[in-house]
């Protein structure tokens, strides 16, 4: 019933040989077990990364029904339509700001850290390379650019070719 | 010795990749994205901006923004920013330097080697110059090989023998067609081709276009002048681009693109994807014209290609993989994402080159699953299929029946669940068991694959420490075609297993609340009302009668009304329990909860 492995089988090597493949072998193993420990750090912070993609790449989707919903508010005539559709498009606002999102201000110098440059503005007098418009809002999510303003940037009164 | 990265430094993208465990990985940047824009630029205070961040500035600062430097490589253009010049290799380098840092944060370690890719047509100093570049990096570049070798072997077609390759690369902004002929394990190009000035922009322009003419059409307004609505329509129009590679039609909604006198206007217009075929027929035509010029220039027929390989993010769309199959009647490769097939073989290479693939031990896995036959006929499976071997499983086990003091282990093998169907390997019997009641005992059933895929079974009683174990050898001598059979079968009685599996469960639960009525009965004696203890031994047989009927629905209806009385008796018992303050019974239910549902086949001695 018991199996016994017989492992003086093996034929015998010289020393050497054994010692240079002992040496080869611990330095794969050690190898290997560096490439696992830093396999698993990375798969933690992956996998905390992976739930923020989920929540963010959700949010994302969501933005271009918000930036139409801002548009149509914007638009709207005033009346008590208009008063209900205003509550709702707030309402929305809060939910979205509760899960962490957070407008960008479009205001004051260009940051491409924070805006994207669609458009240059050059009759603008406002300082060289400052925001003068924005055409599309941007958000971050949880600290993070989740979408960068849209903005029309000041050229400072020169004309550029 | 450091990790070698890869590098497709591209006109419009770039992709850093590497080898982890034998397979390329993409290394996303810091930003979190696979692909880094090619752009540099210096913001308005003299600071460094590489990628997507340069991208967004460059129309406010084009002057200090410089795109698709990939077209200056090896000419002795230069880069004049703020009264200093630079050299495309410098430019280069400044995105290899993003990359490379990139990579490190990611990857937790220096980086010092790369293979950075580069057009089969760039000549010697375009090659040079692109070396240069990843020198000034800080990176030792140990090889530069052609984007159309990188892309083949990142399908592994450097494996097998001698053929022919066609390449077919159409990027954002640039079309490439390679033919490479592989011999003794080497690539060598044939032929090349291509557009340096065609690319998905285009395809995106004439999308864009057909939107704006059409919203003239229906509602007289000219959106090419309003500057915020063409941002809009150009971001629908790529965004349209892509849904229509998966889908035949799709609508582009852009509510309030306008106002006038009479109010808001909204754009809402479909596009099929025959319309996209229609608008875009000449660009994909534009691609045939060097792919035939690549195919004459090797001397080589259609029929002769071997293999078709698409790179680049537009060979997506399926007018274009239509042309690229008439044209050379077979079939595309497909399965790597185009925008990475390059920088993924690149990563090959590097490991190549620096013997990760050699060391890279090849792990077999189980091609079936493994496991023991569970009260009701059931395959409970250990191990399952595809798992990387060597590896073991423990789970712990237990008795079907009161006083059982043996058990059988029937280890099995294969996907289909009920233990019959699938393939025995092998069988013992664990004896020796302290008599108790059922679900008591627990025995720990390990299984352990050796690289050589010897099974060895151990079944253990967690009591008195009794082994008995059982080695099988011949668990991998199925061959290919009876493992597919067994996979495919699994898959065609999936839905019948499922049944059958569902009415063993019934049976199990059913007999498990059958058990405890009468074992509750037993053990409370006449402090139960005569006459409850009459409905619970009635309803006790009616289940049992169910069981025996093996009708799942009157199976589940009788376990149902039975788990009610249960509650009862449990009820009275718990009250009795704390009434005495007794515990007595307490290590009885502990061990009932931790052990698993699944109980051995009985075997009564």
């Amino acid at each position: 019933m018991e199996e016994q492995k017989k492992e003086d089988e093996v034929q015998p090597q010289s020393d050497a040989t054994h010692i240079a493949q002992v040496a080869e072998l611990h330095a794969k193993l050690l190898r290997l077990q560096a490439d696992m420990d830093n396999m698993r750090r990375r798969h933690q912070r992956e996998k905390e990364e992976l739930g923020y993609m989920a929540a963010a790449d959700c949010i994302y989707q969501l933005l271009p029904a918000m930036d139409n919903f801002d548009r149509a508010v914007k638009l709207l005539p005033a009346g008590d339509w208009t008063q209900g559709m205003v509550m709702v498009h707030k309402q929305l606002q809060d939910i979205l700001q509760c899960l962490g999102l957070e407008p960008i201000a479009a205001t004051g110098a260009f940051d491409p850290e924070l805006h994207e440059a669609v458009a240059i503005d050059e009759d603008s007098t406002d300082p060289e390379n400052s925001v003068t418009q924005e055409l599309e809002r941007g958000y971050k999510y949880r600290n993070r650019v989740l979408r960068p303003s849209k903005v029309r940037v000041s050229m400072g009164g020169c004309k550029i070719e | 010795m450091s990790k070698v990265i890869g590098i497709d430094l591209g006109t419009t993208n770039s992709v850093v990749c590497y080898l982890e465990g034998g397979e390329p990985v993409v290394i996303p940047n810091a930003e979190g994205s696979r692909l880094t824009p090619s752009v540099v630029g210096f913001s308005k205070t003299g600071e460094l901006l590489v990628g997507a961040i340069a991208k967004r500035q460059a129309i406010s600062n084009p002057d200090r923004t410089i795109s698709s430097i990939k077209r200056q490589m090896g000419t002795n253009h230069k880069v004049k920013i703020d009264g200093k010049e630079y050299t495309p290799q410098e430019i280069s380098a400044m995105i290899l330097r993003k990359l490379k840092q990139d990579a490190e944060a990611y990857l937790g370690t220096t980086i010092e080697k790369a293979i950075i890719t580069v057009p089969a047509y760039f000549t010697d100093s375009q090659r040079q110059a692109t070396k240069d570049a990843g020198t000034i990096a800080g990176l030792e570049v140990l090889r530069i090989i052609n984007e159309p070798t990188a892309a083949a072997l990142a399908y592994g077609l450097d494996k097998g023998q001698d053929h022919t390759i066609l390449v077919f690369d159409l990027g954002g902004g640039t079309f490439d067609v390679s033919i490479l002929e592989l011999g003794d394990g080497l690539f060598e190009v044939k032929a090349t081709s291509g557009n340096n000035k065609l690319g998905g922009d285009d395809f995106d322009q004439r999308l864009l276009e057909y939107l704006i003419k059409e919203f003239k059409k229906s509602s007289g307004v000219d959106l090419s002048k309003d500057r915020v609505a063409m941002q809009r329509v150009r971001e629908a129009a790529e965004k349209a681009k892509i849904e229509l590679s998966t889908l035949q039609q799709t609508a582009v909604n852009l509510p309030f693109i306008t106002m006038d006198a009479e109010g808001p206007k909204h754009l809402d217009i479909s596009i099929t994807r025959a319309k996209f075929d229609e608008l875009t027929e000449d660009l994909v035509e534009l691609t045939m014209g060097p792919a035939r010029r690549a195919l004459q220039d090797s001397g080589l027929e259609a029929h002769q290609i071997d293999k078709v390989i698409l790179v680049g993010g537009s060979t997506r769309i399926p007018a274009v993989q239509e042309a690229v199959r008439r044209l050379l009647g077979k079939e595309p490769h497909k399965g790597v994402n185009p925008d990475e097939v390059v920088g993924l073989g690149a990563a090959i290479q590097g490991g190549v080159l620096s013997g990760d693939v050699k060391n890279v031990v090849l792990l077999d896995i189980t091609p079936l699953s493994l496991g023991i036959e569970t009260l009701g006929g059931v395959l409970t499976k250990l191990i399952e299929r595809n798992t990387t071997i060597p590896t073991s499983k423990s789970q712990i086990f237990s008795t079907a029946a009161d006083h059982q003091t043996s058990v059988e282990i029937h280890v099995l093998q294969g996907e289909r669940a009920m233990a019959v169907d699938n393939v025995t390997l092998g069988r013992f019997t664990l004896d020796g068991i302290a008599p108790a009641p059922r679900g008591i005992p627990k025995v720990e059933v390990t299984f352990d694959i050796d690289v050589n895929g010897i099974v060895n079974v151990k079944a253990k009683d967690m009591a008195t420490n009794k082994e008995q174990r059982i080695s099988i050898t011949s668990s991998i001598g199925l061959s290919d075609n009876e493992i597919d059979r067994m996979v495919k079968d699994a898959d065609k009685y999936a839905a019948e297993d499922q049944k059958r599996r569902e009415l063993v469960e019934a049976k199990n639960q059913a007999e498990q609340m059958a058990y405890s009525a009468e074992k509750l009965l037993k053990d409370l004696g006449d402090k139960v009302p005569s006459e409850q203890a009459e409905a619970a031994k009635s309803a006790a047989a009616e289940t049992r009668t169910a069981i025996a009927s093996g009708d799942i629905n009157k199976i589940k209806a009788a376990t149902e009304a039975l788990t009610k009385i249960v509650d009862e008796l449990s009820t009275i018992m718990y009250n009795e329990a704390q009434a005495k303050a007794n515990s007595q019974e307490q290590s009885g239910q502990d061990a009932a909860d931790e052990t698993i549902d699944a109980d051995f086949d009985v075997e009564k001695k």
